[in-house]
């Protein structure tokens, strides 16, 4: 029995060896993979460790002999092994290059022309975007000659207003700020010089293009200009970048300024000063105030008074102007020509159309310059014309005398879509003018084109092969389709309104006329992606449009009402040309009292319907700023002297004369400081007379005088001990003058300077009686009469600059 | 006494026999039993093991998106390069910018180490639209990148 019991022990235990063995062989493996395992994951993270350890940058980036320059330095710490090139030429969209490299770069060095061997022939007028690929995957895309995204640019002008014949800074600061993590290379800075009586001539050296700007990065080109000219003369900057992205650019003026006395004169007015530079006298600026104007508004030569000014709405008033009276002086007129600028918007809308919130319109083109991106006043869109060769040419009299595009088959206009545009859903209008020629293709010729992305769904108005104009709304389930069956490839101008009554419904009128319906029903609506074209169905300028378009207006959720409202007959007659306004000019001398005299040698004009062209319309959608304002003048000439008699006035009355159809509205301002573009504010300009007009002022010399001080700076200004009044007699030329002493309460001498001027806000100030000598009580007193009234200022900003500045009041009468 | 003593001995043996073959039977069935389960273990922990260190290993690169527009269609060229340790198989590119999505399922995506592939997507990008391109391969890791149409 014990025998039995060994044996079967032996045989058990065997067996249970060889399950032990087993179990330690699995175990044995499963370690072995762990640690296989561990050493993978050390593995994988060293290699991604390695990747970040890897960076680096472009020391220098150019295109010479038509091959690219190309420097890096390994900044990293680990080396860096380049195993791939790509190269866009950002000029042709699908012009894309792979090139395979090899080189390496060790820590701490620069690795340089790595391009030397590319078989790639790069352009110095072209732009491209370049990409380096490392062998461990890290990449970096960098752009040569060109920027592929709008860059932050700011232009500074240093100062902005200099006297003649002294210099200018011209500081451009460009700031990386794309959104793509692209660096920027050999940025080539690009300054336009415009002038507007100003002469700028260049000075010092032209600033090098700057190798590489890395994102986050600014710098800043310089250049240097010696600015001369007269008074008031002026010069823009216009800064870009060479092959930036179209509108990308920034402006500055700077403005020539006299000045008349102080030692001070041979350094620049960088200072912001205070009130604006002379006036000739017969230079006679419209002004808000009534006071002695029976019941009207001033007109006299000085200066506007503060930034507000006033906006006379046309369509509620007329305008009237009278000069002061004066008992005691005649004015005598020479024949010549009588100029009245004025400074005015128009209205983007006739009457009928001049709707609030989504009922008003939501885009529009009037092309009224050549621009790369034609702007919408609304501003809610943005157009991009194509480059060359399929950009359309501006025609700048084409139509009602003002621009418009000319497409020649292959050039097209894109629209990006938003919400303005984008239809979504009923109703909607878009309204525009064409000239089909007459040689023009036996085929479609796209005029507006908007689809999905997937392109299912389609909005679109053509000419068809027959030369009928068409405007179809594809839902991808019903097509209204509207037809004029007129042949328009007829070499004339015709508007079409093509409205979307409801998502599946059309509604086309060309020339004011319906032409043709199409009513389907049902609520399958288009919501259009991407782009909309012009002048063709896509960028490559398939189903190009030959001929001209202009007035591109779009309503995203309004349709036109002609039944009731005669909207479209009101959008047919409205003239965005040079015949927008039409204004009635009576320009003549008048009595004390503002009554005609009757007589011809008193009438200068008796204009009726004068056209006004149309202007900017942006300040109807935003709040009017200086530079939005249009300018044009009304000229009438007389072959005669004209007389303004004792006690006499002269009067020039502005009535709008309005259309019974496309009625466009005007706004005129006056009395601005702040518009400093083209000739100022609003005036009416005589021919020289032989004495001064009657100004507004009066001075009583038996008590102190007081006079405002409007700052219009952005900084605050403070005068000094030595700023004056001075009158100059009219007739002799005798001075009289005296000290500015204070404002209120507070006295300003030798030892006190004055109260602050805030930025944008008036003092009120005290001066002496004026005497032949200021200061000295004993010298003769200024007499009655009239003088011309001078304000010299000797002062000093907040951030420390001088200023000097004689400003000319205006006639004034001493009683 | 004798006959009694060979009964014994017979006994023995036939015992000595049937105890021998249980405790083989039962030692076999022990050995089979616990390679079998050792066996399906060790095939099991190979597997997840291989699909761990090649996930690790595996490392795409979208390395290049550029954006045609020729007169048919627009498209998306996107290049891809392997940077990690082993081969992968690419078998699906999406594009989408939130109003237009595309799946292209891959069929010959299959890349050495260091190897690039490069693929022509017929899409209607938009420059205003930001298109989100997801990467899948075979053994289901995402690489995922945004670009925008020029």
């Amino acid at each position: 029995m014990k025998q039995r019991r060994a044996l079967t022990t032996i045989v058990g235990g065997v067996f249970f060896l060889i399950v032990i063995i087993t179990a330690a062989s699995y175990l044995t493996y499963t370690m072995n993979l762990f640690e296989n395992f561990s050493e993978n994951v050390f593995a994988v993270a060293q290699e991604r460790e390695n990747r970040k350890k890897e960076s680096f940058d472009i020391s220098k980036l150019t295109i010479e002999n038509n091959k690219i320059n190309l420097d890096i330095y390994n900044s990293g710490d680990i080396p860096v092994t380049f195993a791939r090139l790509w190269v866009e030429n950002v000029t042709g969209v699908d012009q894309v290059y792979k090139f395979d490299l090899n080189n390496t770069v060790t820590t701490g060095n620069t690795i340089e022309d790595i391009l030397k061997d590319v078989p790639f022939t790069a352009l110095e007028t072209q732009s491209y975007k370049l990409k380096l690929v490392t062998d461990r995957g890290t990449t970096k895309e960098f752009s040569v000659n060109a920027s592929t995204e709008p860059l932050h640019l700011q232009l500074f002008v240093l100062p902005e207003e200099v006297p003649t014949n002294f210099i200018s800074t011209i500081l451009l600061s460009v700031t990386n700020n794309s959104t793509q993590s692209t660096i920027y290379t050999n940025i080539q800075p690009v300054l336009n010089v415009i002038s507007f009586g100003a002469l700028a001539e260049f000075e010092g050296t032209t600033p090098e293009p700057h190798a590489v700007l890395e994102k986050g990065n600014t710098v800043i080109f310089e250049w240097t200009y010696r600015i001369s000219g007269e008074d008031g003369d002026k010069v823009r900057f216009e800064a870009s970048i060479l092959n930036g992205v179209p509108g990308n650019t920034v402006t500055k003026n700077v403005e020539v300024q006299k000045i008349e006395t102080a030692e001070q004169s041979t350094t620049s007015l960088s200072s912001g000063i205070l009130t604006s530079g002379l006036i000739s006298q017969n230079v006679l600026l419209f002004h808000k105030e009534a006071i002695d104007a029976i019941g009207e508004r001033q007109m006299w030569a000085s200066s506007p008074e503060n930034d507000s000014g006033e906006i006379i709405d046309f369509s509620l008033t007329n305008a009237v102007f009278y000069t002061n009276t004066d008992n005691n002086v005649t004015i005598n007129i020479p024949a010549g020509n009588w100029n009245a600028t004025l400074r005015y918007i128009s209205s983007p809308m006739p009457e009928s159309l001049m709707h609030t919130g989504s009922n008003s319109e939501t885009m529009s083109y009037h092309f009224e310059s050549d621009l790369d991106s034609p702007i919408d006043s609304t501003g809610n869109t943005i157009m991009t014309l194509g480059t060359s060769p399929n950009r359309p040419q501006w025609d700048g009299t084409a139509h009602h005398g003002a621009g418009a595009y000319e497409f020649s088959g292959n050039q097209y206009a894109s629209i990006l879509i938003n919400n303005n545009n984008d239809l979504d859903d009923s109703p909607a209008t878009t309204a525009g003018w064409f000239y089909a020629y007459s040689t023009g293709p036996a085929s479609n010729q796209m005029i507006y084109f908007g689809d999905t992305n997937n392109g299912q769904k389609s909005y679109q108005i053509f000419l068809n092969q027959n030369g009928y104009l068409v405007f179809q709304l594809d839902t991808g389930s019903t097509i209204a389709t509207c037809t004029s069956t007129v042949n328009y490839k007829d070499d004339s101008w015709h508007h079409f309104v093509a409205i979307m009554p409801g998502d599946n419904d059309c509604d086309l009128y060309v020339d004011g006329l319906l032409r043709d319906s199409d009513t389907n029903g049902g609520n399958s609506s288009i919501v259009l992606q991407g782009s909309i074209f012009v002048g063709a169905s896509d960028a490559s300028g398939t189903n190009g449009f030959n001929g001209l378009i202009d007035d591109l207006i779009h309503w995203d959720d309004y349709g036109l009402i002609e039944s009731a409202e005669q909207e479209v007959t009101d959008l047919f007659n409205t003239n965005y040309g040079t015949s927008s306004h039409l204004l009635d000019f009576d320009l003549r001398i008048v009595d004390e009292f503002g009554t005609d005299l009757g007589l011809s040698n008193k009438t200068i004009s008796q204009t009726l319907s004068f056209p006004f062209p149309y202007a900017s319309d942006f300040g109807e959608y935003s709040t009017p700023v200086s530079d939005i304002w249009g300018q044009f003048n009304f000229t009438a000439i007389t072959t005669e002297e004209r007389v303004v008699g004792l006690g006499e006035r002269l009067m020039i009355n502005m009535t709008y004369a309005p259309k019974s159809v496309g009625n466009l509205n005007m706004k005129m301002i006056i009395d601005d400081v702040s518009i400093v573009s083209g000739l100022g504010s609003s005036f009416l300009q005589t021919p020289n007379p032989d004495r001064a007009f009657s100004g507004y002022a009066t001075y009583d010399n038996s008590a102190k005088g007081e006079i405002s001080i409007f700052n219009p700076s952005p900084r605050d200004n403070w005068i000094k001990y030595q700023s004056r009044v001075v009158f100059e007699d009219e007739l002799t030329g005798t001075p009289y003058a005296s000290f500015i002493i204070g404002s209120g309460s507070a006295s300003l001498g030798p030892n006190q300077d004055s109260p602050v001027i805030l930025s944008g806000t008036t003092g009120t100030f005290e001066f002496e009686k004026p005497r032949s000598q200021p200061g000295n009580t004993s010298s003769d007193l200024i007499p009655e009469g009239r003088y011309r009234m001078y304000v010299f200022l000797d002062g000093y900003d907040s951030a420390g600059q001088i200023f000097l500045q004689t400003s000319l009041v205006g006639i004034v009468r001493v009683i | 006494m004798v006959k009694h003593a060979k009964r014994r001995a017979l006994a023995t043996v036939v015992s000595t026999g049937i105890l021998l073959s249980a405790v083989a039977i039962m030692g076999s069935v022990l050995v089979a039993w616990s390679n079998s389960i050792f066996a399906a273990e060790q095939n099991e922990i190979t597997a997840v093991y291989s699909e761990g260190v090649n996930k690790l290993n595996e490392f795409l690169v979208i390395e290049h998106v550029w954006f045609g527009n020729e007169t048919s269609s627009r498209f998306i060229n996107v290049t891809l390069i392997n940077v990690g340790n082993v081969g992968l198989n690419v078998t699906k590119i999406t594009l989408d910018n939130s109003v237009d999505k595309t799946d292209l399922l891959i069929t010959d995506g299959g890349m050495a180490r260091n190897d690039d592939f490069s693929t022509e997507i017929t899409y209607n990008w938009t420059t205003t639209d930001p298109i989100k391109i997801t990467i899948t391969t075979e053994k289901g890791v995402l690489y995922q990148d945004y670009v925008m149409g020029p």
